[in-house]
């Protein structure tokens, strides 16, 4: 009993296999991985990299030939087909965004223009209600009336542009299903 | 040394045995739990609203719950490899975050995934059809005459192409963060990519849509045991240690999310860029007109990591010299490339920089109301 507690109490270094495995490892996989950076530097590996790649390339050629014929004579619609069809869909959206565009910047003109023109005859108007014409007074509230009138199209544009736009979107969101056939869905797409 | 010797007795030794058998066991079923059962964190957490779309690409508009200190508002751009959100990665670790906290009105152009359809996508197609548009959206909902643009990695080298290409919305501040405007000595690229047998033209035409797959073996190749078991056997390290592992599962989803290449874009930019360094010698055409650096006048910023092996520094610091805004920063972090917008240098150091540089110049948002 008193030779067991001796044993118990006896303090040496020992050796402790975890750690050192751990040690080891990490520090050789450090080196292992300088070496390879190393390797995957030299011309000789993207020598031999390229001609894999090269010898994969013309494989990638061939089996596109033969299935492109394969495709062409079936009756269903091949990839470049949906493709073909998302093509469309996109141009399109192409051409509603410049539109979009053009009258954002053609409506911000004319209201600046408006605005500068509406403020120009109020000053007119001030200046004639002092001349107590009551024609002149007619004439300027004509003018401004034009202006409002103006003003209130350039509204009705703008609202049947967003119609449009709208009506496009849904067209969009139409065809798109079609062409992008086993995607992921948009909110995968999104993240 | 003292961790793999221990001074014990034979029987505390043999515990210690026991529990670091116990313990290794643990962490190895854990470890292989993480790997095939754990579901994917939650990443690009900031909210958002897209407030415009075009193919696949939104434009998103982050909101923001503080109070808003700055007019110009700021356009991320993300290259075309991976997904943007690892500017937002995880709340704590988020470019976006940080920004939006600091007062600025921040927007980010996500590309979406490629598909075939968008296989002849090329630089032209890029720079005018979708980030000069958002350029101009990003000005219009802002309210602002000008705007700034943070580029990441080949997002830097776009966000380059349009700002010599476009007039308005004036853009006041270009920040690169590893951003290639340099071609030359690319490091490993410069041995893989200007290999004889290598041919951008033969690769476009027979892929067409470069696979997502070839673009990740193209990066994970750069350090091939770091990336392909390095990446595993760190996780099995953090979770012996103790230590969280979110942050590993958020850095290896973003990693594994990769998506595919247009062909078109990728002829452009291994041909003229890393073939051809086109565009430090003004011989860059998008849609018939010359990309000029010189006709760049923004405020520079260009931010590297000393360790990164995609972007050399030269590669970045080349803005300083090229473009001609009279106001250039240039700052140096002991990063690799994802270190600039990852882990904590990235938070406690590269972040409040870009903020406090972007500050510095930028319309206050009070000034004007």
């Amino acid at each position: 009993m008193s030779n067991e507690n001796e044993m118990d109490s006896r303090r040496v270094m020992m050796f402790n296999p975890y750690k050192f495995w751990k040690n080891v490892y990490f520090a050789g996989e450090d080196s292992l991985s300088s070496i390879t950076r190393k390797a995957v530097e030299t011309s000789s590996f993207a020598n031999g990299v390229d001609f894999i790649l090269n010898a994969y390339l013309q494989y990638l050629r061939m089996q596109k030939e033969i299935t492109t014929q394969i495709t062409d004579n079936m009756p269903f619609a091949s990839r470049h087909d949906m493709a073909r069809v998302a093509k469309l869909v996109i141009s399109l959206e192409n051409k509603v965004d410049r539109i979009e565009d053009t009258l954002f910047d053609d409506l911000e003109e004319l209201k600046e223009q408006s605005a500068a023109l509406t403020g120009h005859m109020n000053e007119r108007k001030e200046a004639a209600a002092g001349l107590d014409d009551d024609e002149l007074q007619e004439r300027f509230d004509k003018a401004l009336g034009t202006t409002k009138e103006l003003l209130t199209k350039l509204s009705g544009i703008e609202e049947a542009v967003n119609e449009v736009k709208a009506a496009l979107a849904t067209m969009n969101a139409q065809a798109k299903p079609a062409a992008r056939k086993g995607r992921k869905s948009p909110s995968q797409q999104s993240e | 040394m003292d961790e793999m010797f221990q001074n014990s007795s034979p029987k505390e030794m043999g515990e210690i045995l026991q529990k670091a058998q116990e313990h290794w066991l643990h962490t190895t079923l854990r470890w292989q739990e993480v790997l095939n059962y754990d579901p994917k964190p939650a990443t690009g957490c900031s909210p958002k609203e897209s407030i415009w779309s075009k193919n696949k690409s939104q434009l998103y508009h982050y909101r923001t719950t503080t109070e808003r200190k700055y007019r110009t508002p700021i356009l991320l751009i993300y290259a075309l490899i991976n997904k943007p959100y690892v500017l937002d990665l995880t709340p704590g670790s988020s470019l976006v975050e940080y920004l939006v906290n600091e007062g600025f009105d921040v927007y980010l152009l996500d590309w979406g995934e490629f598909e075939w359809e968008d296989r002849d996508l090329g630089y032209a197609d890029l720079v005018y059809d979708y980030i000069a548009p958002s350029a101009k959206r990003v000005a219009r909902f802002a309210q602002s005459s000008d705007i700034s643009i943070i580029g990441y990695c080949m997002g830097g080298t776009m966000s380059t192409l349009y700002a010599a290409l476009f007039d308005k919305p004036k853009l006041r501040n270009l920040v690169y963060l590893a951003a290639p405007i340099e071609f030359n000595k690319a490091g490993t690229y410069d041995v893989w990519l200007k290999a004889r047998g290598y041919d951008p033209d033969r690769i476009a035409d027979a892929m067409e849509l470069i696979p997502k797959d070839f673009i990740d073996w193209g990066t994970r190749m750069l350090n091939p045991m770091a990336n392909y078991w390095g990446t595993y056997t760190r996780l099995w390290k953090t979770i012996e240690e103790d230590k969280p592992i979110h942050f590993w599962k958020v850095l290896n989803k973003w990693a594994s999310d990769n998506i595919n290449f247009p062909g078109a874009a990728y002829r452009d930019w291994i041909r003229d860029f890393y073939q051809g360094n086109k565009l430090i010698k003004n011989q860059v055409v998008l849609r018939g007109r010359r990309v000029q650096l010189q006709r760049i006048q923004a405020n520079i910023l260009a931010l590297v990591g000393l360790r990164d092996h995609i972007v050399m520094p030269h590669q970045t610091a080349a803005a300083l010299t090229y473009l001609r805004g009279h106001d250039k920063t240039y700052l140096e972090f002991p990063v690799g490339h994802g270190g600039l917008v990852l882990g904590e240098i990235a938070r406690d150091k590269v972040f409040p920089e870009v903020a406090a540089w972007l500050g510095e110049r930028s319309d206050l948002w009070e000034e004007e109301e």
